[in-house]
């Protein structure tokens, strides 16, 4: 139970270190046998914060990387623009021999009926 | 409208305006320069791990979907695939960090206030950096990132009870580190 208090505690004290706020002894007030237990691992959560400061990237390498990778979202927008062209091109293309093919059908087709028409009747 | 809802429109305008990436980018950029920055130990391996990680983004944009994963989480997850690929790499050959270098060469001209101050903190760093790999991602998540443990869960695949209790664990952990370093050099660090 003591133990659960301490894991909820730790995940408080984390916030309030991320905030900039500390008040250690109204956390340790909340526990009755374990004081020094939390307050060592609250002392360690402190220094960890403490040592992982924020860095900054240098502000050369993050234009060049933006202008990078906006280069990049170019190449792959025309990519796709060629891709759809050649997707159009081809389904043109394939719509006309379809077409074509549907014509040559239908003339046969109305040529022999044309001829069957024509035919004489003999006697 | 939320931020995640904000964030959610501006990742499907971001798939076809690259205006709409950008924003992502400098949204994000110095937050996953920080998260690599920690897990690899200098700024070189994190400018190319931080390059890599948009690389990726950017090439799987599209078929990024959020299903209870924001774009942030997905980029820390490309991010630490990454940094798990560069451990992996650089187990098979021994590198020294070259900022590791420019610290100690630093150290000496220094004031020794200053001096005490670093040593102190590259200790408890290279004992942070000595933790299993969801330990340290957990800790730079939380105190780099300043992500809640709903978010870190998010990013770690993990529910909120469990992260609660991987950082207690990780705490724990940390201190038994530095009490042992305490006994070798026969003082507190």
């Amino acid at each position: 139970m003591e133990e659960k208090m301490i894991r909820e505690i730790l995940a408080l004290q984390a916030n309030d270190l991320n905030a900039g706020e500390e008040d250690p002894q109204t956390y340790l007030a909340m526990v009755s046998g374990q004081q020094d237990e939390l307050e060592s691992l609250m002392t360690v959560a402190a220094r960890v914060k403490q040592a992982l400061l924020p860095v900054e990237p240098s502000s050369a390498f993050v234009r060049s990387l933006r202008r990078s990778l906006l280069a990049m979202t170019g190449r792959k927008r025309s990519g796709a623009s060629l891709l759809a062209k050649r997707g159009l091109l081809i389904g043109a293309a394939a719509l006309g021999s379809a077409l074509s093919v549907a014509g040559i059908i239908a003339y046969v087709v109305y040529a022999r009926a044309n001829a069957g028409a024509r035919t004489p009747v003999h006697g | 409208m939320s931020i995640e809802e904000n964030e959610a429109a501006l990742v499907e305008r971001a798939k076809e305006d690259p205006a709409a990436f950008g924003l992502l980018y400098q949204r994000y950029v110095k937050k996953i320069y920080n998260y690599v920055y920690y897990r690899t130990g200098n700024h070189h391996d994190a400018e190319d791990l931080t390059a890599r990680t948009f690389y990726h983004a950017l090439s799987n944009l599209d078929r990024y979907q959020n299903r209870g994963v924001p774009f942030s989480a997905w980029l820390y997850r490309i991010a630490h695939n990454q940094v798990a690929n560069w451990h992996r790499d650089r187990s098979r050959r021994k590198v020294i960090a070259l900022d590791e270098v420019v610290v100690a060469s630093q150290r000496k001209v220094a004031p020794e206030s200053l001096i005490e101050s670093e040593e102190e903190r590259n200790a408890l760093l290279k004992a942070i950096r000595q933790l299993p790999s969801d330990r340290q991602q957990l800790l730079i998540l939380k105190f780099t990132a300043g992500l809640s443990n709903v978010e870190i869960g998010r990013v770690m695949g993990r529910s909120e009870g469990a992260i609660k209790s991987l950082y207690h664990r990780t705490l724990l952990a940390l201190r038994e580190k530095l009490a042992g370093e305490m006994d070798v050099d026969g003082e507190k660090i």
